[in-house]
């Protein structure tokens, strides 16, 4: 058997598996990355493959991470926030933040949505010249983006 | 990382001709005859609401489960139960009298928000001027 290698894991493999892991969901995985569903299958097929491991598995109807996947999870979410963070700071040496801003993101109960950060938001709006790219996250975990 | 935000006190709330209003200490068994118009499990507020009568061990009357706060605010003033929602969230409804706090013992109940974000993580600059908004909103509201 070929063990599987570093370099066969991509950062993108990673950010979908995340999307995919936060959503639960193909689909809604595809719609938020702006690509088609059998593309987001295909990466996590790839995925799965590259780690010899099953990351999500069918429940039924509801599609759930496996053990391992939880596992993965966590580790992907760093690596591809530091890979953001690596992208957003050579875009700011390229002094391309004008035109470009860096999103800002707020998760809060509904409660706070609601009823402070919109207020707060406005400041925040005011104050920089970014604009927020800000993502509410209900009590039920789901998110929109704004 | 997680620091202490603003306080969010949850108060009983119900229409302002509800029996209740304008007595005071009412009990716990006394607002748990009332129906009760809440979230969905998984709100926050539902399980301190939850837990407060747990502890007491007083069963609630759950009438209508609605998934926003809007809904269940119009819900109570039309007198179809009463409800526990964050003081902050009620406060126009109170001043202009559609909605009335009810003063019950172990109210409000005590809760806090805080301000979390990852530790170990660099702050990106617009997150860092966020944050400073959200410490100045802090100290005025005290």
């Amino acid at each position: 058997m070929r063990l599987p290698r570093l370099d066969s894991l991509t950062i993108r493999q990673l950010q979908v598996f995340c999307t995919v892991a936060r959503l639960l969901s193909y689909t809604r995985a595809a719609e938020e990355l702006g690509c088609q569903q059998p593309t987001v299958s295909a990466l996590v097929a790839e995925l799965e493959r590259a780690a010899q491991l099953t990351l999500l598995e069918k429940r039924g109807k509801y599609l759930a991470l496996t053990d391992e996947g939880r596992e993965l999870y966590a580790h992907a979410q760093q690596v591809v926030a530091a890979a953001d963070e690596a992208w957003w700071a050579m875009a700011e040496r390229r002094g391309s933040m004008t035109t470009v801003s860096r999103p800002l993101r707020v998760a809060a109960d509904t409660t706070v949505g609601t009823y402070v950060l919109p207020r707060l938001l406005g400041a925040f709006h005011r104050r920089h010249r970014g604009r927020p790219g800000h993502r509410w996250a209900t009590s039920r975990g789901r998110g929109t983006g704004g | 990382m997680a620091e202490p935000f603003l306080a969010n006190p949850l108060v009983a709330v119900a229409s302002p001709e509800h029996v209740l209003v304008g007595q005071s200490q009412v009990s716990l068994a006394r607002l748990a005859e009332e129906v009760f118009l809440l979230r969905e499990e998984g709100s926050g507020t539902r399980a301190a609401v939850e837990e407060v009568f747990e502890v007491a061990g007083i069963p609630l009357k759950v009438g209508m489960v609605l998934g926003h706060i809007e809904a269940i605010k119009r819900a109570v003033a039309a007198r179809l139960g009463v409800s526990v929602l964050s003081a902050l969230a009620v406060k126009r409804e109170v001043q202009y009298r559609t909605l009335a706090i009810l003063d019950v013992e172990q109210f409000p109940i005590q809760r806090r928000w805080y301000i979390a974000r990852l530790a170990g993580h660099p702050l990106i600059t617009s997150a860092d001027v966020f944050i400073k908004i959200l410490h100045e909103y802090r100290q005025q509201s005290g």
